[in-house]
């Protein structure tokens, strides 16, 4: 609509005006009809009236006329009458014949007021008394044309004619003269139609006289009082009133119909409505008759009943829906716990009630030991059972006012407030000890079940300390993790410092660097002796990048390589790295060195490439490659095809960091490895006397019994030295024999060398 | 049949033929009366030889009266010239009975000198041999004339229904009242007088006119016939009420010739209009 002002006008308006609007436009339409209804009968009575007038006019003409005639013929009797022929010709009894005879022969009719005769001078026959008669005493021969004159309130037409002697009007011998009243004789010769002749009357004054033939326009008159014009006006009038009646009637009948059938119900629907917007609506009452009564407002009213009724049902549904979509958006549909999202709406929900009050909050991250390895092994289902039984046996280990969270795979979570380090580690090994107890035995796990867990506590609890909470866990969960942790930590600054590469953009470019270049890693090369003899069989290969703040050591790389997903990449340029170290002859002929792959990279095509192209150097070199028991376990199948064709080329496998992680003894049989290098916590419990040394010892000697090679890592002193020599470890490893050094200050004397 | 139509068109065209030669034949007249006065007559020529008939309508009437219209063409059927005045009765070109309550300013001396106009006017058109018809009081009007003076042409009288004076009035009544006539006119009052005269009730005229009529008595009725020069015969009807139960026998008794015909009026009117015909044209043969 291009008028904002008739868009404007147009705006909606109540139904109750549009009734009333409706109402006045009858009304006015009546109005108007009414005026046009007098207009033409006003214009159809004015032109009946000029019509009566022309009529009469005529009607008044033609009597005239008529009279005229009937007086001509009078004129033509008294002349044609032997009788006045002998006045003419004898007129000495004239006045007793004009008085007496000429009056009662029959020869002039009644209406004749008084009759004379004339001399061919036009004289009268008689002089006489004006009384007796009042004819004029002369008239013009030459002007005998009729005339009408006033007298005494009378108008008396007085007529002449020639008076011939014979039929053929040869010869005149006189004149004859005739008067009468005039509108008498009118009135009486015919009844008037249109003419009321009452009212007729002649112009002029008293003694005046109008010639006959300009009668018509002296006469005045008015005409009859048309009784059809009265009755038809009469009619059109009553016709009107009753048609004004009717419409009037129908108008409010409509109003009143439009107000009781549609303006009311209506409104009911507009207020209905309304308060359906509102969110107030009640269903609709009925009607005294328990319906609307218009089909279609009845239609609205139960389709909005209906439409209300789907709406509650949908509302309840919604709202169903909603609490069994907050209850899914918050709970974990495995273990029925709560999710992340909970956790944060949670953690916000605190922020907002507590606000910035002084509340120590500690952060317990709960983490799956070796899970993937679990999943991966007796499937997702039994890995699925494994988490609920976690959720079940930790949930048992917190008080009923605890929310314990999943965070997501393996992770818990659990937030104590008004609480401190302590108290969160108490609640962590209380957890821990439920998830000893669980039997996860049931689910078809043989292996034992454990968890890490990281602690991290604020003094205060910000909104932005959330993450600040999650990422010191996460840290710490990282340490508790670490072989020889006691798998529960708690965040300590010294840690973030160790984790700051993970957010550290220089140590980040610097790996980055390092992929892209290999020049860039310096390798460490830390002595592996054989035992008993001490003698440096092969180097361990320890990766380390020179930043611009010194050297960046594993701690820091391979968090980041494995929160990056570049295990391979930086396999390839360790890989590369040593490889020319090799080529560039740093490492002492004889002397072997052990490579770290890692798990991802001893599975991708182009690690094993790449170190089929350190396959010519075995003639000079031993080359051992070492892995995690993780890494062969994760996919072992693709994994042990790859060790055997490097074992066929020449390659040693071992088996790095053995006890620290998921120790199957059953996969340890079927891996194509030579060498088994314990893990530095399992080498040091040998220093300790109890259960746990020798479950070491016992295993130590299974293995080697099974025909493996055993390596001893973290020999830090002679004592143990000399233990793992005497448990029949094949070679050993340790900063007693001697410190990851580069290649500038590599030692090539044995161990006795060694200070 | 097909000689009907011949004949029919033979006599239609004698029809035709005969018509111009009716039609020239009668004509009305016109004549100015040595009074001035102008009087009209309706004339027929009819045969030469025959006598010449001047017929009279009654008193007041006009030629156009029936009785006298029918007789009048009769005798022209019968080939006689026939003139049929209307009195003037003092009125120029009378055309119309004169009532009774007109001004009746004529006389019968009046009415005879006209009579004699038109006898004269036969003789000046050659009929030396003319009988007057007369009807009603037209009879006593011709005797007037014949008495006034000599009219040589005037062969015979032919009076139909002559009027009894004194069959309505008695002779007495009658003198009275031209006794009172002349009594006023002896004191100079010649206004107008009105009278019962005969049939009219009133008869209005000046007294010398007036009484120029109602000194006609049956007596100079019958003397004037007995006197008249002329043969006289009268046809009267058997039940004409305008005269005397004995007025025939008068007649007869003074020896005039009167034929009676039975049931037939004063007027002769009906049937008996052929009988008044058939006894004037028997009294024209007569001689």
């Amino acid at each position: 609509m291009p008028f904002p002002s008739m868009r404007a006008r147009l705006a909606p308006r109540p139904i109750a005006q549009y009734a009333l609007a409706l109402f006045f436009v009858m009304v006015a339409t009546l109005g108007v009809l009414a005026a046009f209804v007098f207009h033409d009968t006003a214009r159809l009575k004015e032109r009946i009236e000029q019509s009566d007038e022309k009529l009469a006019r005529q009607e008044l003409n033609e009597a005239i006329v008529l009279l005229t005639q009937q007086v001509e013929g009078v004129a033509q009797a008294l002349t044609q009458w032997d009788e006045a022929r002998q006045q003419l010709e004898n007129p000495v009894y004239y006045a007793y014949w004009r008085n007496s005879r000429a009056r009662v022969a029959g020869v002039l009719p009644k209406s004749i007021d008084a009759v004379d005769l004339y001399n061919l001078e036009g004289r009268k026959l008689a002089t006489d008394n004006p009384r007796e008669s009042s004819m004029p005493a002369q008239i013009d021969t030459l002007n005998i044309r009729p005339f009408l004159a006033h007298e005494n309130g009378r108008v008396y037409l007085y007529f002449f004619s020639p008076f011939y002697r014979d039929a053929v009007q040869s010869n005149l011998i006189g004149y004859a003269g005739l008067k009468l009243d005039f509108m008498e004789q009118l009135i009486q010769m015919r009844r008037f139609r249109y003419l009321d002749m009452k009212t007729l009357k002649l112009a002029g004054h008293d003694g005046a006289s109008v010639p006959l033939r300009e009668l018509l326009p002296a006469l005045q008159f008015q005409t009859v009082d048309n009784p059809e014009t009265r009755a038809l006006e009469a009619i059109i009038s009553r016709s009107f009133y009753e048609i004004a009646l009717l419409i009037a009637a129908i108008s409010l009948l409509g109003y009143f119909s439009l107000v009781s059938v549609i303006t009311k119900p209506l409104r009911r629907l507009s207020d209905h409505i309304q308060a359906m917007r509102r969110g107030k609506g009640e269903l609709l009452g009925e009607s005294y008759r328990g319906v609307l009564p218009v089909t279609e407002l009845e239609n609205v009213r139960q389709s909005l009943n209906d439409y209300k009724q789907q709406l509650d049902d949908m509302h309840v549904s919604l709202a169903d829906k909603n609490r069994e979509l907050w209850t899914l958006a918050h709970h974990d549909p495995l273990t029925g716990i709560f999710n992340r999202r909970a956790f944060d709406d949670d953690w916000h929900a605190m922020h907002r009630t507590h606000g910035n009050s002084k509340l120590g909050v500690a952060f317990l991250l709960f983490d799956c030991d070796h899970f993937k390895a679990i999943n991966d092994t007796y499937g997702h289902q039994v890995g699925d059972q494994v988490l609920m039984g976690l959720s079940e046996s930790l949930r048992s280990a917190l008080r009923g006012g605890d929310r314990l969270y999943r965070l997501g795979g393996d992770e818990f979570a659990m937030v104590l407030f008004s609480a401190d380090t302590e108290r969160a580690r108490e609640v962590a090994e209380r957890c821990m000890e439920h998830v000893l107890r669980h039997d996860f035995a049931a689910y078809g796990v043989k292996e034992p079940v454990r968890i890490s867990v990281g602690i991290s506590f604020l003094e205060a609890a910000d909104d932005d300390a959330l993450q600040r909470l999650l990422r010191q866990a996460d840290i710490a969960m990282y340490f508790a993790k670490r072989p020889g942790q006691s798998k529960i930590a708690v965040y300590s600054a010294e840690m973030g410092a160790g984790q700051a590469s993970l957010v550290s953009n220089a140590e980040t470019s610097a790996v980055y660097e390092a992929i892209a270049d290999p020049d860039r890693l310096e390798m460490h090369y830390q002595p592996v002796v054989a035992l008993p003899s001490s003698r440096i069989e092969y180097y361990e290969a320890l990766v380390r990048i020179r930043g611009e703040q010194g050297l960046i050591l594993p701690g820091s790389i391979f968090p980041l390589v494995e929160l990056r997903g570049l295990e391979c990449e930086f396999d390839l340029a360790v890989l590369e790295r040593i490889r020319r170290d090799l080529e560039a002859g740093y490492i002492p002929g004889g002397a072997g060195v052990s490579l770290n792959v890692s798990g991802p990279g001893i599975v991708n095509v182009h690690v094993i490439d790449k170190l089929m192209q350190f396959a010519p150097m075995l003639s000079a070199h031993k080359l051992v490659l070492e892995v995690t028991e993780t890494a062969l376990i994760t996919q072992i199948a693709q994994a042990s095809a790859n060790l055997n064709r490097l074992r066929k080329e020449g390659f040693l496998i071992a088996l790095d960091d053995f006890g620290s992680g998921y120790s199957s003894l059953r996969y340890l049989s079927s891996m194509p490895v030579d060498l088994v290098k314990f893990d530095i916590s399992m080498v040091r419990s040998l220093e300790e006397s109890g259960r746990q040394a020798l479950f070491v010892e016992d295993l130590a000697r299974m293995i080697k019994d099974a025909g493996y090679q055993l390596v001893a890592e973290g020999v830090e002193s002679e004592a143990l030295l000399r233990r793992v020599t005497a448990l029949g470890f094949s070679h050993a490893q340790g900063f007693h024999i001697g410190r990851p050094a580069a290649l500038t200050s590599l030692r090539t004397v044995s161990l006795h060398a060694v200070s | 049949m097909n000689r009907t139509p011949a004949l029919l068109l033979a006599v239609l065209a004698c029809l035709l033929i005969s018509l111009p030669s009716f039609a020239n034949q009668d004509s009305v007249v016109e004549a100015r009366l040595p009074s001035g006065k102008v009087a009209t007559a309706d004339f027929h020529a009819g045969k030469k030889g025959l006598p010449a008939v001047l017929i009279l309508h009654g008193f007041l009437q006009t030629r156009a009266f029936p009785t006298i219209a029918s007789t009048r063409e009769a005798l022209a059927a019968a080939g006689y010239t026939v003139v049929a005045p209307t009195l003037s009765l003092g009125i120029t070109d009378r055309n119309k009975s004169l009532p009774c309550e007109a001004l009746h300013l004529h006389t019968l001396d009046e009415d005879a000198a006209e009579i004699a106009f038109w006898v004269r006017w036969l003789t000046q058109k050659g009929h030396s041999h003319i009988v007057l018809v007369g009807h009603s009081f037209g009879n006593l009007q011709l005797l007037g004339s014949l008495s006034a003076g000599p009219l040589p042409a005037v062969k015979k009288l032919l009076l139909i229904s002559l009027i009894d004076v004194e069959a309505k009035q008695g002779a007495q009544q009658r003198a009275r009242i031209a006794q009172a006539l002349r009594d006023r006119m002896a004191r100079g009052d010649y206004s107008l007088a009105q009278i019962e005269f005969g049939h009219c009730k009133k008869f209005v005229g000046p007294p010398a006119a007036l009484l120029s009529y109602l000194e006609i008595s049956r007596a100079a009725i019958l003397d004037s016939l007995v006197k008249s020069p002329v043969p006289v015969q009268v046809i009267m009807g058997e039940k004409d009420d305008r005269m005397g139960a004995d007025w025939v026998d008068k007649l007869a008794s003074r020896g005039i010739a009167v034929r009676t015909i039975p049931g037939a009026s004063h007027f002769f009117d009906n049937q008996y209009e052929f009988d008044l015909q058939d006894a004037v044209l028997k009294a024209m043969r007569e001689r």
